[in-house]
């Protein structure tokens, strides 16, 4: 009896593992180095036969949410489709741990061919040499940017080449849900209205309706200070990245007085709590534990499809005595070429693809941004939902009431970046003062960038 | 003396063969060690003296990286007290329950394997995503934690054990006392070593469990629990998947494990050459509290074969 005990729990042991091992790699499409050819993914009908010599092989990498892969993935089929002499791997993940994998794939001299870019690693990978210059490709014809518009283009600039497409416009600004702003007594935003108005709105959610005004503050603890620096005329980074830029250490402290004042009312969430949200379609506002979200405006699309309810966008607060509009067209992501890629001329088609292609773009559906060739948004228009054409209205409002983008963000971001995170719960927690993170932000973000622009 | 020569030249050339067929089989090994472990560590140290982003050439620095670590990095010495404070605590705590639950699991009851094997599983799922979302989930805001306190009534508002500086580092050092599994293993074996005859002998002088407890059980187990201290304190110092998953360095660096610094300066920051520094000062930092605890051995522990006390 007791041998047959033995034998059936291995038994079980061995089929447990024999099945998670199965499922791994049915549902991770991972490859390491996408040109190994004894891969155990044949019998997977999303992607392709890794034949080298007939086929062109291009990988394509981006993050994104689920909606994204979906629609990106239908788009790289349809590519494939088009070109049956290209046969593309792709790979995608969120935004959690993007970078670390591409640190890897950098250090390791293997960049997929075509990868998404961010505004805020854009410069930091141009500048090492890892992106292809597409400047020649638009030359050549290969990128057509005839449909483009310079100031959709320029963000995608580094020292005066071009690096990176963007993949559609976008802003930071606040989703709003227009039925709990008219529970709440309060009127919706106008284009113009100020930050007492936020004030107000977010204290008066906050008292009618007893949930919190949003997640975070306008813009998140970056962008938002951003946004409130560029209000007065001054850059957050200067233009080489050794420093910061802004010289009043008072717009520090007052942007996040304001934040400090809703967190003591009570229209702000502690950070423990943040910590909950993960994803958009998590966001407070779509669980209605928040009647606004700051986010960026292209990902009104999927938070309206989480929360199956009509949502707005607003512009971010203005300054009552600004100098310069905050606000910005900002390129959602790009794409960018690997300097190191095989197949730079499969790989440029690929990207001319995604921003030319009106049926490619008619599945993509502006997910990313506003499409920035005109002929693609003529084509889109009467095919857009709701949530989407309060997008590229918003864009075009956008448009009407922004300044420049400011150049891109120097080496030593991310550094900076954690650093700010960090000062800000240190003052959501009582640790710091304003007055006081604004001087050790000072002092530590300037020993960042002066090392990391060594 | 000619034939005794010749029988020597035979006898050396049969060793320099055996020699030489013991290389061969473990060549594999050997090249694996060389070129994986040997080579990465050499220039892990040359590293850490070089500025290196990974995809410029390295850069000559000299000490600069150690000295920036001790005097000007603010976020170091965060990752220091962290790391400190949860080898402090949770490796005790991680003992102490595994050798509690040990001593119940010694007897043979029914099913004793059974159990044992329950209490191992959680360590071995150990540093793995779904422990660390559901751990997230347990102690997060809207978590089962905190449901079951509010029906309680303890507290009448979910409070973010996570994101709370004051209590995430617990939530990391209670993930590490609940996975006790394999230092718990061995102090079973270490138990069944110890001969029932001393126990006898007690209990027929009189002696209560507790007695037996203080004066048997621990003075014999003190080799095993030396082993697994050494060992528990080396891997609580190289902590790093329960930080990364759970708090991402806690709410301002309240548990940035020093592994996770490492990782966050070299893969999200490119400053390889930090990190690599950083790197060889956690080995100098496990080294030092191995060696002071080897030295204190002589003091606690006891070795029946040597007969010291």
């Amino acid at each position: 009896m007791k041998k047959w005990w033995g034998l059936l729990i291995i038994a079980i042991l061995v089929m447990t593992m024999v099945l998670t091992a199965c499922g791994q790699s049915q549902t991770t499409k991972d490859t390491t180095t996408g040109d190994q050819q004894k891969q155990d993914e044949p019998k997977q009908d999303e992607s392709k036969d890794n034949a080298v010599g007939e086929k062109a092989e291009l990988r394509v990498f981006w993050w994104g949410s689920q909606d994204r892969h979906d629609r990106t993935i239908k788009a790289i089929e349809m590519f494939e489709e088009k070109n049956p002499d290209v046969s593309i791997q792709y790979e995608f993940s969120g935004w959690d741990g993007y970078w670390e994998k591409m640190a890897a794939l950098a250090a390791a001299n293997q960049l997929p061919d075509v990868f998404q870019q961010d505004y805020q690693y854009l410069a930091q990978y141009a500048k090492k040499g890892l992106l292809e210059a597409l400047d020649p490709y638009v030359e050549r014809g290969i990128l057509d940017l005839s449909d483009v518009d310079e100031s959709s283009i320029v963000g995608g600039k580094v020292d005066g080449k071009l690096y990176g497409i963007n993949l559609g416009s976008n802003a930071p600004c606040i989703v709003y849900d227009p039925d709990l702003f008219q529970q709440a007594g309060v009127p919706e935003p106008t284009p113009d209205w100020t930050w007492e108005d936020y004030m107000d709105t977010a204290k008066k959610i906050h008292e009618k309706l007893g949930i919190y005004a949003d997640r975070v503050f306008p813009g998140g603890y970056f962008h938002g200070l951003k946004h409130y620096i560029r209000q007065h005329g001054q850059k957050l980074y200067s233009d080489d990245g050794t420093k910061l830029d802004y010289s009043d250490d008072k717009l520090f402290e007052e942007f996040f007085t304001m934040e400090l004042e809703l967190l003591k009312q009570g229209a702000l969430p502690m950070p423990d709590e943040r910590l909950e949200v993960k994803s958009v379609e998590d966001e407070f506002l779509v669980t209605k534990k928040a009647a606004m979200a700051a986010v960026h405006a292209n990902q009104i699309v999927a938070m309206v499809k989480a929360a199956n309810r009509p949502l707005k966008l607003a512009l971010l607060p203005k300054h009552k005595d600004q100098v310069k509009e905050g606000t910005y067209v900002k390129p959602s992501q790009f794409f960018s070429v690997a300097a190191t890629s095989k197949n730079k001329d499969k790989a440029v088609q690929f990207v001319n693809y995604f921003t030319n292609d009106i049926e490619a773009n008619k599945v993509l559906m502006a997910e990313r941004g506003v499409p920035i060739s005109s002929k693609v948004r003529e084509a889109l228009m009467p095919l857009l939902n709701d949530a989407q054409k309060e997008m590229f209205n918003f864009m075009e409002v956008v448009v009407l009431n922004s300044s420049p983008i400011d150049p891109p963000d120097p080496p030593g971001h991310p550094e900076v970046d954690k650093l700010l995170k960090n000062l800000e719960e240190q003052m959501l927690y009582g640790q710091l003062t304003p007055a006081e993170a604004a001087i050790k932000f000072r002092e530590e973000a300037n020993k960042i960038l002066a090392k990391s622009a060594q | 003396m000619v034939f005794a020569k010749g029988l020597n030249k035979q006898r050396k050339r049969r060793n320099d063969y055996n020699n030489l067929a013991g290389y061969a089989f473990i060549s594999p090994w050997l090249i694996g060690f060389i070129l994986f472990t040997v080579i990465p560590i050499g220039a892990s140290f040359a590293l850490s003296f070089t500025r290196y982003d990974l995809v410029s050439p390295p850069k000559w620095v000299g000490l600069e990286n150690y000295k920036t670590m001790f005097l000007h990095d603010e976020r170091y010495m965060s990752a220091l007290k962290a790391t400190f404070s949860y080898v402090f605590v949770a490796v005790p705590l991680r003992l102490i329950f595994a050798l509690f639950i040990a001593v119940l699991l010694v007897k043979d009851r029914k099913m004793v394997s059974a159990y044992r094997a329950a209490f191992y599983i959680p360590s071995l799922i150990g540093g793995s995503v779904a422990v660390a979302v559901m751990w997230r989930q347990l102690f997060g805001a809207n978590g089962a934690l905190n449901s079951i306190l509010i029906e309680l009534g303890i507290i009448d508002k979910g409070i973010g054990w996570i994101g709370n500086p004051h209590t995430a580092i617990w939530t990391l050092i209670l993930l590490a006392a609940w996975q006790f599994g394999s230092p718990m293993l061995i102090f079973v074996a270490g138990l069944k070593q110890i001969p029932t005859s001393y126990y006898e002998a007690a209990y027929i002088d009189g002696a209560n469990s507790w007695q037996r407890f203080i004066r048997i059980t621990i003075p014999l187990l003190t080799p095993i629990i030396f082993f697994n201290f050494i060992m528990q304190t080396i891997s609580g110092f190289m902590a790093f998947t329960e930080s990364y998953l759970i708090t991402g360095g806690g709410p301002f660096d309240k548990t940035l494990f020093y592994a996770l610094y490492l990782f966050e300066k070299a893969f999200k920051f490119y400053d390889m050459g930090y990190g690599c520094a950083m790197a060889w000062v956690l080995l100098l930092i496990i080294g030092i509290f191995t060696a002071l605890i080897f030295k204190s051995s002589n003091y606690w522990v006891y070795y029946e074969s040597k007969g010291e006390w």
